[in-house]
Formats: C-alpha cells, sequence, structure tokens
C-alpha cells in the first residue's frame, strides 16, 4: 500500500508544480484589426509607421473610483477616463500648444468671445453610433442641468441662493466665466459653438478637459436622475462593453484591486501614414500596486512596461537598466511646489478670540521675519544630503519645471544665517544671552509646526527646518496630524501657527487661481478674504484679473511674471525645494517622443513594440 | 445545542447595535470628513463641496446620519427617518431588504464592493489558518513527545525566530526575494495574463500567488501555536489522569494521543475562532506590503478616506465573521472536552438591551451638550483630560509597584533556577543590558536623537582603530554624494576619547551633567563619530538606537502588566462564577475585540492627538494597545478556568467554604501561571512588534522622538536603503528581533522554573 500512496503523491506535487508552471506561460489572443474602414475625417498622425502587438504594463498605485467623466474624478480616474472617451481639443506637449481631438478645427469671433468647433465627419464611438454635435451639447446639458421642483423651478441653495445642480461637478464652476455659464449652441450636426461672457483667455486650453459623453449611451440615466451613478466601477466589472468610448482604448475587464485591461478601440479616429488605425499595442494593463514603492521594484526587475521614477530612487533603479534593458529620461525639475507658511489669517473666531496669538501674528505679518526664516533654512543641505543633489531650490510659486510660466528673476534666498540674524535685527528681535531669540517686547519666539503623517520628504524637511531654526535661537514644535486634520485647520478652525504643505502644479496660471488670489480658499496664509488684507495682495488680484481678459500671451506673460516677483519679495509662502523628475521606460517600445514636461507616455496610442535591437 | 446557538446568533444583534454606535461616533469624533481632499483641490469650488455635503447628509449630525443608517440597515423599517422624499410611498413601520449604503468614492453599493473582496480574504484566511493548525499541532506534540531533543531544540528556536520578526518586515523581505528571484509573483491575486488563461491555469496561478502571503501571514502563528501547544501538551502529559492511565497499563501511544492530546488542545481550538476573526484585520499589513485585494486593504483606505459606509459595512461583516468564529470554538470547545457544557448561561437580553440603548442616549446628549454648550463642553473634556493624565500617572505608579513587588518575586523564586540555566542566563544578560542602556541613553549616546549632519548622510558605520598608540576613527570622505558613496581619506584619524565633555544636558531630567561616555577628541564641529553609521539627515544610529530603546523597551513592560492583571481578574471571574457575569463579561471581551482596534486606534488618534504632545503619544498607544490586549488573555484564562472549576481540589476548596478570590488567587492562578507566564513572555514581544507595526501605518511615535519601529518604517518606507545597501538603517529590526528573542527564551525557562509538577 505504502509505495502506491507515495507515488501516487509524486504524481500529484508533479502536476501542481507543471500546472503552476504553465500559470504563466499562454499567448493573449490578438485583437482583430482592419474590420471597419477609417472615417473621412481621420487624422494621419505623421509618426512613424509601427506593426502591431505587444501588452503595455503600467503599475498604479491607485485605482479608478469611477469612469463617469462627470463625477469630479481625481487624478486616477481621470487618467483612465482619458484613455477611453476624447475632448473636442488636447494638449500637445511637444508642440506646447492645443491641438484637434474629436473637433477637427475651430475659429474664434474677432471679439475673442466666441469659439466654433468643428467636429470630424464620419467618427464613431466604439459601438459603431456616430459622434456628433448632439453628444458635444448634450455633455454640457449634464454639466449645467439644474434641480428642480414639482414645478419645475430651481431649487436653491438656502447659504449661497444659487441654483442648486442635479449633477454638481467641478466642470460647472471651470466652465462658468465672469460669473454666467459658458453659452453652448448646435450650428450643424457637425459643428458648436461656444460664447463666454467675457474675453476669457485660457479658454481653450479649459475646453478640453471635459471628455464627450455618448448621448446614446447616457441620455436615459440623465432623463432619470441617475447620470451620477452611471458608468460606475460595478458597471466597468459587470458590462465592460456598457462603456462606450471614443479614446484608443476600450474597456476589456476592471478587475478592483488586480487590474485593468485595455483593449484597441476598433472606430478609433486617428491612424498612420501607412492607413493603420492606432493604437499599435494589442493590449493595455494597469496592475494596480500598492504603493508607489511596489511600483518602482516591479519597473526596476522589468515586469512593467514604464514608470515614472523619483529622484530618490533614481539611484537604485538605473543600476538595473542594463539587465531589463531600460533608458531612463531626465526630466528636469517636478511641477509641483511645496512650502511652509505662517498663519496670517488676522480675524477672530465667534467668542471674539483671535485665531493667531496677536503677539505671533505680529511676528508672522512682517515680511522681514518671513524673510529671516527664509534665509535659515538650509535647503542646500538638504538637497545634497536627502536628494543625493537631485533637486533644486525652489525660488517662486511657479516651479521651473513649468517653463512657459516659471519666472527665473525672482528674489531668491541662500542659506545664510547671518543675513538671516541681520533681518531679524532689523525687524526688533534680539538673541539674548542664552542664545534664544526674543521679540522687541522680550517674547522668546517660539512656534508650532502643522506636518501631514506618513510622508517620508515631509518628515525630513520638517525634523531639519526644527534644527535650522533652533541654530537661529527659535523653538519649534513639530505636530505630526493626519491630512484631514490639517485640511480643517488651515480651511476651517484657522488654529494653527505654521503648516508644511505642497501643491501640484502644471499649465495655465489661471488654474492655481484659487492660491494666488485673496478671495481663494487655498490662499492657505488668509483665505477667502472678503477685501484684501494688504497692499500686494490687492495688487496680485489685479494682476490676475488682468492676465484673465489679455488675449496676447507675451502680455499675459509679463503680468504673470510680475506676480511671482510679488510672491518671493513679499513670501507669504516659504519655498522649499523642487525634486527632479525622471521617466523609465522599456527599450523595445519605439516613437517616444520625451516632451520637456508632463507624462513621458502621453502617446500611448503611438507606441509599438520594436522587439530587440 | 440548538439552543445554545440561537441565543448566540441573538446575542449577535445587541452587540453589532453598541459597535455600530462606537465606530460612528469615533468617525464623528474624528476631524474632517470624506470630502477633505475635494475640500483642498484647487478645481472643485467650494459651492460643490457644499452642495455634495448635502447630497451625502453630512450636514446633519450624526446621531441622525446614525438613525438613517440603522433604518437602512435593519429589516424592519420606519417611514420617519426616510428622505422627505420617500416617506410618502411607505407605511409608518414597514418591512424591507436591508442596504449598507453605498461607497462614496466608489460610487457603488457597500455591500457588492465588500463582496468583491471577501472571495480573496476568505481564501488568503483559510489556506493561512489551515497552514497554521496543520503545521503548528503536530509540531507541538513532536516537541513535546521528544522534550529535549535536536529536533525540540532546533524547532524551539526556530519558533523563536519566527515570532521575533516583526511581520511587516517578513513582508517585504518575502517581496524581495520573489523580486529577486523571479521564483513566486511579487504580489496581487493573480497574474497579469490572467483573463487569457484556460480554467484549470487560473486556479493554479491563484495557487501560485497565495504561497507567499499566507507563509507570511501563518509563519507567526505557526510559531505561537506550536508554543503553546508543546507547554500544555507538557502539563496534560504529566496530570492525574495520564499516571492513573499509566497505572491501568493503557499503552503510551494511547495516552498521549487520546487523553493528553485531547485536552492539550483545548485552549487551542479556543483560539481557533479568534485566529479566524483575527486574520480579518491581521492581514491587513501583509495585503498593503504584498498588494493583495482582500478586505483589510478596502477597509483600511476606507477608513483613511473616511468612507463611512464601507467602513460600517465592514465593521458589521468583522463582527459576524468573529461571533460565527467563536461560535465555532464553542462548540468545537464543547465536541472536544465532553465535561464542558455549554448551556448554562442565560442570556440576560433585556439589561443588555438597556445598557446599550442607555449608552446611545448617553452619547446623544453628549453630543446635543457639546454642541449648544462649546464652551463648558471644551473645558469639561480638558479637565477631563487632565483627570486622566493624573489617573494615569497613579496607574504608573500602581504598575511600578506591582513590577517591584514581582521583581522581589522573581529574584527569590525564579532568579537562582534562571541563573543557573545556561539559556535563561544569557536572555537575562541581554535584556539587563538592553534595559541599562536604555536607562543610561542620555549618557552613552554620543549625540541628541535630533542633532542632523546634512553633509553626513548614510554615512557607514566607523568603528574605532587602534592607531599611533591610541584609539581612533577613520575619517570618510563623500567620494560620490549621488549614491552615498563614502570613502576613508588615507591617512586621516581623529583620535576617540572617553568621558569627553559635551552640551549639558539633564539626566533622566533632573541630574545636571556635562560628560557623555565617548565623543571625539577634535575642535571640528563637523567630526562626527558614526558607531552604527548614520540616516538619512546624518543623524547618529546608534545615538537613535538607544533613545528608541526607551520607548520599544518600556512600551512593553507597561502593555503587559496592564493586559495581564485585567484579563487574569475577568478571565479567572467569568470561568469561575459562569453565568450572568459571565455572560457580560465575555460579550464585552467580544465587543472589545470586534472594535477594529486599528480603526479605533486611528480615529483615537486624530480626535485626541491636538491635546497630545509628540512625546505623550506613547501613553496613549500604551493605553489603546493594552485595553485591547487584555481581551485576548481573559478569553484563553476563562476556557482554562472553566474546566478547571470542575476539578475535585476546587470543588473541595469551595465546600470548605473559601471566599471565591482566595480560591481564585491561591487555586487558579498557580494552576494558570504556566499559562499566564507563557502568554506574558509571548505578549512582551507583541507589544515591541505592535508598536513597530503601528509606527509602520504611521500611527506610532511620532518624530522627534525615536523608536525601534520608528527607525524601521523610516528606512523600509526608503526604497533605496535597501537598494543601495545602507544595511545599517536596518539594526532596529535586529535590536527588535534580539530583545523579542531573548524575551521568549525567557519566558520558556521561566515557564519550566514556574511549573509545580515538575518538580517531582
Amino acid at each position: 500500500m505504502a509505495p502506491v500512496k507515495t507515488r501516487l503523491l509524486w504524481k500529484a506535487a508533479l502536476g501542481a508544480c507543471a500546472l503552476l508552471m504553465c500559470a504563466s506561460c499562454s499567448e493573449p489572443p490578438r485583437p482583430e484589426r482592419g474590420k471597419y474602414p477609417l472615417p473621412e475625417g481621420v487624422e494621419t498622425v505623421q509618426c512613424e509607421v509601427g506593426k502591431y502587438g505587444g501588452v503595455f504594463v503600467l503599475c498604479s498605485a491607485q485605482e479608478p473610483k469611477t469612469f463617469n467623466p462627470l463625477i469630479s474624478p481625481d487624478l486616477y480616474s481621470s487618467q483612465a477616463i482619458s484613455l477611453l472617451l476624447s475632448t473636442l481639443v488636447t494638449y500637445d506637449p511637444i508642440k506646447d500648444e492645443t491641438v484637434p481631438a474629436l473637433a477637427e478645427s475651430w475659429t474664434v469671433s474677432p471679439d475673442g468671445k466666441s469659439y466654433t468647433f468643428k467636429i470630424r465627419k464620419g467618427i464613431k464611438f466604439s459601438d459603431g453610433v456616430e459622434i456628433t454635435a448632439d453628444d458635444v451639447i448634450f455633455t454640457f446639458q449634464a454639466i449645467f442641468a439644474q434641480q428642480t421642483d414639482e414645478n419645475g423651478n430651481p431649487i436653491l441653495d438656502k447659504q449661497t441662493g444659487k441654483p442648486l445642480l442635479k449633477y454638481p461637478s467641478r466642470y460647472a464652476g471651470q466652465y462658468t466665466i465672469s460669473g454666467e455659464p459658458v453659452k453652448f449652441e448646435k450650428i450643424d450636426s457637425h459643428t458648436v459653438r461656444f460664447t463666454t461672457k467675457t474675453v476669457y483667455a485660457p479658454f481653450l486650453i479649459d475646453i478640453g478637459f471635459i471628455e464627450i459623453m455618448p448621448k446614446h449611451a447616457l441620455y436615459k440615466d440623465f432623463e432619470n436622475g441617475t447620470l451620477n451613478e452611471a458608468w460606475s466601477t460595478k458597471t466597468a466589472i459587470d458590462t465592460p462593453e456598457k462603456i462606450v468610448s471614443s479614446g484608443p482604448y476600450m474597456l476589456y475587464n476592471f478587475k478592483p484591486g488586480e487590474r485593468m485591461t485595455l483593449c484597441p478601440n476598433p472606430h478609433y479616429w486617428r491612424a498612420d501614414k501607412a492607413g493603420n488605425r492606432l493604437p499599435y499595442m494589442d493590449y493595455l494593463i494597469y496592475k494596480f500596486v500598492a504603493d508607489a514603492n511596489t511600483g518602482t521594484i516591479l519597473f526596476a526587475t522589468g515586469q512593467c512596461d514604464a514608470a515614472a521614477v523619483s529622484a530618490n530612487d533614481y539611484a537604485w533603479v538605473k543600476n538595473y537598466a542594463d539587465t531589463y534593458d531600460f533608458k531612463i529620461y531626465e526630466r528636469g525639475p517636478d511641477t509641483s511646489i511645496q512650502f511652509i507658511w505662517f498663519n496670517l489669517n488676522p480675524n477672530k473666531d465667534e467668542k471674539g478670540k483671535p485665531y493667531v496669538d496677536p503677539v505671533k501674528l505680529k511676528w508672522f505679518s512682517d515680511r522681514r521675519f518671513r524673510q529671516a526664516v527664509m534665509s535659515a533654512i538650509d535647503r542646500d543641505g538638504l538637497i545634497r544630503g536627502v536628494w543625493f543633489g537631485r533637486a533644486q531650490k525652489l525660488n517662486g510659486i511657479i516651479s521651473p519645471a513649468n517653463k512657459k510660466w516659471h519666472n527665473p528673476d525672482t528674489r531668491k534666498y541662500a542659506y545664510d544665517t547671518s543675513l538671516s540674524m541681520k533681518l531679524f535685527n532689523e525687524a526688533g528681535f534680539k538673541l539674548d544671552r542664552e542664545g534664544h531669540l526674543r521679540d522687541s517686547a522680550g517674547n522668546r519666539v517660539k512656534f508650532d509646526f502643522l506636518v501631514a503623517e506618513n510622508s517620508q520628504n515631509s518628515t525630513t524637511i520638517a525634523t531639519t527646518f526644527v534644527d535650522n531654526m533652533k541654530a537661529v535661537g527659535i523653538e519649534v514644535r513639530l505636530s505630526f496630524l493626519d491630512f484631514g486634520t490639517i485640511v480643517s485647520k488651515i480651511d476651517n478652525t484657522f488654529d494653527y501657527d505654521s503648516a508644511l504643505m505642497g501643491f501640484t502644479g502644471g499649465g495655465d496660471p489661471s488654474g492655481g487661481k484659487a492660491i494666488y488670489r485673496s478671495d481663494g480658499f487655498l490662499h492657505v496664509w488668509n483665505p477667502r478674504q472678503k477685501s484684501p488684507a494688504t497692499d500686494w495682495e490687492r495688487r496680485v488680484d489685479e494682476l490676475m484679473d488682468l492676465q484673465e481678459t489679455t488675449l496676447d500671451e507675451a502680455e499675459r506673460k509679463k503680468l504673470i511674471f510680475k506676480m511671482q516677483e510679488i510672491f518671493s519679495e513679499e513670501l507669504p509662502l516659504l519655498y522649499l525645494i523642487t525634486p527632479m523628475s525622471y521617466s523609465g521606460i522599456q527599450s523595445k517600445w519605439r516613437n517616444i517622443k520625451v516632451p520637456p514636461t508632463g507624462s513621458i507616455i502621453w502617446n500611448l496610442d503611438e507606441l509599438y513594440d520594436g522587439g530587440e535591437n | 445545542m440548538l439552543k445554545f446557538i440561537i441565543r448566540r446568533l441573538l446575542a449577535l444583534i445587541p452587540m453589532l447595535l453598541g459597535i455600530s454606535v462606537l465606530v460612528f461616533l469615533l468617525m464623528y469624533l474624528s476631524p474632517g470628513d470624506f470630502l477633505n481632499e475635494a475640500r483642498n483641490s484647487k478645481d472643485i469650488s467650494p459651492e460643490i463641496v457644499r452642495q455634495q455635503e448635502i447630497a451625502l447628509g453630512l450636514d446633519k449630525p450624526w446621531y441622525v446620519q446614525y438613525g438613517m443608517w440603522l433604518n437602512s440597515v435593519s429589516p424592519i423599517k420606519t417611514k420617519y427617518l426616510l428622505p422627505p422624499q420617500e416617506r410618502e410611498k411607505h407605511w409608518p413601520v414597514f418591512l424591507g431588504a436591508p442596504d449598507f449604503g453605498y461607497s462614496w468614492s466608489y460610487k457603488i453599493s457597500a455591500s457588492s464592493l465588500i463582496g468583491q473582496r471577501v472571495a480573496a480574504t476568505l481564501a488568503l484566511a483559510i489556506v493561512s489558518l489551515l497552514l497554521t493548525y496543520g503545521v503548528a499541532i503536530p509540531l507541538g506534540v513532536i516537541a513535546a513527545v521528544k522534550k529535549g531533543s535536536w529536533f525540540d531544540k532546533i524547532a524551539s528556536f526556530l519558533s523563536y525566530a519566527a515570532l521575533s520578526i516583526p511581520y511587516f518586515f517578513l513582508a517585504l523581505l518575502a517581496v524581495l526575494f520573489a523580486a529577486v528571484t523571479g521564483w513566486l509573483p511579487t504580489g496581487g491575486q493573480c497574474s497579469i495574463m490572467h483573463d487569457f488563461l484556460s480554467p484549470a491555469a487560473r486556479a493554479a496561478d491563484y495557487a501560485k500567488h497565495l504561497i507567499l502571503p499566507s507563509l507570511v501571514l501563518s509563519l507567526g502563528g505557526i510559531a505561537s501555536v506550536m508554543r503553546v501547544m508543546r507547554g500544555n501538551f507538557l502539563d496534560f502529559e504529566r496530570a492525574e489522569f495520564a499516571t492513573t492511565a499509566r497505572a491501568k497499563g493503557m499503552s503510551e501511544n494511547a495516552i498521549m494521543f487520546k487523553a493528553v492530546l485531547r485536552n492539550a488542545i483545548n485552549p487551542i481550538i479556543t483560539s481557533f475562532g479568534f485566529a479566524f476573526a483575527g486574520l480579518l484585520s491581521g492581514a491587513l499589513l501583509v495585503e498593503n506590503v504584498m498588494n493583495y485585494p482582500g478586505l483589510g486593504q478596502l477597509i483600511y483606505s476606507a477608513i483613511i478616506k473616511q468612507d463611512q459606509y464601507v467602513v460600517m459595512a465592514g465593521v458589521v461583516m468583522g463582527c459576524v465573521m468573529l461571533v460565527m468564529g467563536q461560535l465555532l470554538a464553542d462548540i468545537l470547545l464543547a465536541l472536544a472536552d465532553p465535561r464542558i457544557r455549554l448551556e448554562n448561561s442565560r442570556i440576560p437580553v433585556l439589561p443588555v438591551s438597556i445598557s446599550i440603548l442607555a449608552i446611545i442616549l448617553a452619547a446623544v446628549g453628549l453630543t446635543y451638550v457639546s454642541e449648544s454648550m462649546p464652551d463648558t463642553f471644551s473645558a469639561v473634556l480638558s479637565a477631563l483630560l487632565i483627570i486622566g493624565k493624573i489617573l494615569f500617572g497613579a496607574l504608573v505608579l500602581l504598575i511600578v509597584l506591582a513590577l517591584i513587588w514581582a521583581a522581589k518575586f522573581f529574584i527569590k523564586n525564579f532568579l537562582p533556577q534562571t541563573v543557573a540555566s545556561k539559556q535563561g542566563l544569557a536572555a537575562l544578560a541581554v535584556l539587563g543590558l538592553l534595559y541599562l542602556a536604555a536607562l543610561f541613553a542620555q549618557f552613552l549616546a554620543p549625540y541628541p536623537e535630533t542633532l542632523p549632519c546634512l553633509n553626513k548622510s548614510f554615512h557607514p558605520p566607523t568603528l574605532p582603530v587602534w592607531h599611533d598608540g591610541k584609539l581612533q576613527i577613520k575619517v570618510y570622505e563623500n567620494a560620490d554624494p549621488s549614491i552615498a558613496l563614502y570613502k576613508p581619506v588615507p591617512g586621516e584619524y581623529i583620535p576617540v576619547k572617553f568621558f569627553v565633555k559635551a552640551k549639558p544636558y539633564k539626566l533622566w531630567g533632573f541630574i545636571q551633567m556635562q560628560t557623555k561616555l565617548i565623543g571625539l577628541d577634535t575642535d571640528n564641529p563637523d567630526a562626527r563619530i558614526y558607531l552604527l553609521g548614520s540616516d538619512s539627515t546624518g543623524r547618529d544610529v546608534f545615538s537613535r538606537l538607544l533613545y528608541g530603546a526607551q520607548v520599544s523597551l518600556s512600551i512593553g513592560f507597561i502593555g503587559i502588566a496592564i493586559t495581564m492583571v485585567m484579563g487574569f481578574m475577568v478571565g479567572g471571574l467569568s470561568g469561575y462564577f459562569g453565568g450572568a457575569f459571565d455572560f457580560i463579561a465575555m460579550r464585552f471581551v467580544e465587543f472589545l475585540m470586534a472594535v477594529p482596534s486599528l480603526y479605533l486606534l486611528l480615529a483615537m488618534r486624530s480626535a485626541l492627538a491636538p491635546h497630545f504632545d509628540s512625546s505623550e503619544m506613547y501613553i496613549m498607544i500604551v493605553i489603546i494597545l493594552s485595553m485591547l490586549g487584555w481581551a485576548g488573555t481573559a478569553r484563553v484564562i476563562r476556557g482554562m478556568s472553566l474546566s478547571l472549576a470542575k476539578r475535585q481540589f476546587i470543588q473541595a476548596a469551595e465546600s470548605m467554604g473559601q471566599s471565591p478570590l482566595k480560591i481564585i488567587v491561591k487555586h487558579f492562578l498557580p494552576n494558570q501561571l504556566s499559562y499566564i507566564i507563557v502568554s506574558g513572555t509571548l505578549s512582551i514581544p507583541a507589544y515591541i512588534l505592535g508598536e513597530a507595526a503601528l509606527s509602520f501605518l504611521g500611527l506610532g511615535i511620532q518624530e522627534p522622538s525615536s523608536s525601534w519601529g520608528l527607525m524601521l518604517a523610516q528606512a523600509q518606507s526608503d526604497t533605496k536603503v535597501l537598494m543601495l545597501g545602507f544595511w545599517w538603517l536596518l539594526l532596529p529590526g535586529v535590536a527588535i528581533f534580539i530583545t523579542v528573542l531573548a524575551f521568549n527564551m525567557l519566558g520558556d525557562v521561566l515557564r519550566d522554573i514556574a511549573d509545580p509538577k515538575r518538580q517531582n
């Protein structure tokens, strides 16, 4: 008996091993190509003609939360949606200008207020239904649809008195210009026109933000009032084919927590010079990973095709480039900005207690105090020690990565403790015998400092800042809080002294209005001011208003440059550093065009698998 | 039996009520809400945020939100808690399908979201559980039967080692192993090409992805179950019934496997139910590091995002799983030990329901008061906080006294024998050294824990060498700053000086001192002696390790003192008395164990953080950890007491009229000492590892303080530390490993000494 049993066991074990081995060795089915003729309005792409095939794998630390473009999406959802649905126009990072997408061309009226778009002829959604002006009109109807009572009258918000939107989204605000929603009208089946109340310079860029939604697929939900629930992750899981696409890809399947597979849209509107419809790759797979570190490890070990490599990781990832045959491109500084600021809110809470201790507010409001603190931060040391030299000092409110709008000639602050002391002395601060800094009234300078927990970089900066401040006699008390608490403190209760935070950047400076303008809600040091608290804030407001209504780009640039000079002189934010960014991609992919900023794989549909050299 | 099951299921209702209120309340107490992210993004206007607030019902007080949630979950509903537009359609009271609400971030129903992940987590939990018990029980039995053999020694050493490695660290090593060898997948539930495989290959693909996570998840369990199994088996091997059986001429095999095994397995069976439920939350860290798409990962991110209804659905799900696990444990226990009866408790449904109702009303009242009179309330709150801090001080004093008493007891009864055994002596010496080092950290550490040196980041360790007739260290220069490559400068040395003069400091806060044990004899302020290297901002790892030891080493001691005292009292009493006391105590224990401890921590932390300093965070963590920890001990002690209570000598003591307290202290305690000591020594490491795990999630000790867990978390979050080989930053892990190993070894020696039956 025993030998037979053993033999059986062996067989079973061998069988199991064989199964495990072959679990990773079958080829995916090739998608069918060339089934539908190219449409009349097809865009012929001037890239090198490639060949079909290949699977492109990307890692993402986050998953799309919805496939519905209308719901205020996070970055990861919008990224996924942008592969599935096209916009009227899009931004070409190589040419650095707005280029046609679903709209073949456009004209601007002489007064600069109205824009007419011509939609490509004969282009179709992935289910074969034609894309027309009705879809564009439907999209904007959905954005501005209002809630109504039984009599059809709009319901107003009790607090603000404005009508409540049926489908609240970020776009309603975006396309409300000078307090009025943009007007949209259908001219003919392939022409739409938008009219703004006043001249609005970034309109052409902004119109490229909203993906055009298929009316035939979503009109029913719109009528029923369930548009916000349509095209959820549940749709993607159960019936991916119901998510109709107009972009390069269609949803093949969606497995939450695991991956999302996309396959080519057979009706896509772009083709190469040889008449092959794009995209070249057979499948595009997003693998969802727990954190960015895992993604970086997977890329470095050849298990995914492209990745953004942080300055921190570049030092080791490059060692694997030959083994796993990938290239890393140095992309220059990052577009995000990181800063420390002091609470400058002069107001009092309901009980009449000032938000900021008046003694501290007096220090913080003094420009020389802020400049002195700035001069005492050892940013060079941070760059050298922590980032191994792969970072730059940030000198203004717009990162140098935003080459078009960044002003390189703003005031700069070097690490200089003697200059810092000089500034402190000018502002009436003195060191006492024990080396503690005191103000003219003899109060010891100390303040609390909020930092979001769970970020290694913030922690390093914060501990260095504390030590730097100690060197000039200031005591800083670190307080680590979760992001939610910090947001509620800076946005609601205003009970803090100083904090460390960052904003993502890039794009047109109008996108940063909420930060720059004194009535902006992200004007963190003193948000939502009724009227500008200081002269320089008033000046910034004026500059911002002016640049929005100026169509001449050179003129706009001057205004934005002036604004940056003010921000670097007044220092409401103490700018820190911006790390270098790197992009890695497997060498087998061809047609790679590295833009000055932004993602290296912005032209995924043009990439093709060129195999080994 | 059926009646018992039905009763248990009925008892689930008040428990779920209590837990859901607690979780809802905590969610309300933690600042901010789901719309935090929207509030802080530059392209979403405040009006939209406001509209969403109304749409999600976040503008209503928490008890109204809770009421509406309860109404939609319960099968019996009332129309008054429905949104106004739906009220017309229904009777005042009507029946309807339970609805768990929907996920705000995924925009799909919470139950279907959880359903998507449940299969993955169940698969992982069941495989790990089978692995744990399937491996641990036979190993434990063999180790006990062959006590003292090479097998026993190797097995016990390996189990020490397995218990001493931090969980998440092991998971990380597993991921690295998979990445480097390529033999097994680095993470996920299936491979990228999964959709294109045949059904058989798909099954194999799933299996392949389960190997590493289930191994990591069960390794610690195997070690601890094995140790407990071995301990129990040895206990019962010498029990009276075994001797009787031997005298009757029963074969040794029959005694071992029929009589002894059945008895020894009792506590293990009790732990089975918990292990099952615990895997739900225990898998979180592993799921996170190994990228396994399970329930834990989902709920954790829902907690972070404050996606309220997903959290609630997850909590309810977790509670149900826990109760099912316990029910299973109780039934198994009854089957394994015929002496235990199940039917001896009656459910005081009314008192339980009334107390739950009272809790809800009190919470609502408190909210109301806090909102109508915020000043008075915050004054009261801060007064309470001060009282709490004073009480904590008193508790610390009590614990110190208890520890002194325990130390005296230890020196008198244990020390001679411990020192006599090689293992005991080694463990004691190591622990003694560690604790002394922590105590004199300020004197021993060359630098303050927070002193950076930005041109010397990631400096390698420099041990003093004998040069030119004196002890000196080599001077290094940063040869390639882009990868922090340091090379010694030939011929340059700096002499090392002992008892060097430094900046004045206060030892233990009151002894004025100016001398440090070791330093450099130089005027250069930037010269450093890095005995164990430096970290990302050039802080001395050796100094940080010493300061960190103060936190890491004390957390276990204080935690264990609270845990053991409470666990023994509650478990002993409820096992002895049974009945209503047992029922209420055990429901309370279950309640505590069912509250997702992680969320409790997170919520309490963000609710209390503004009132606590970074250094006081330590106090909060100890309290929460031990408050949640005692419940498990109580449960096991109860299981043992339950069968002890039926033993003749207890009944004899009872008939002699001894008081319950005396019986518990005189008769239960000595009989349970072996368990208390084994589990106590097992628990101190659990606290040390717990602190490390919390720091890993960013909930533990915060900068500028240091702890081993925090240091390790910082090293692990920075991938270049591993990839560029800055190995000295993993030394806190080694420190944890050594400490935990020493505690485990000591525990085993103590166990052998404490066991009174061993004497004959």
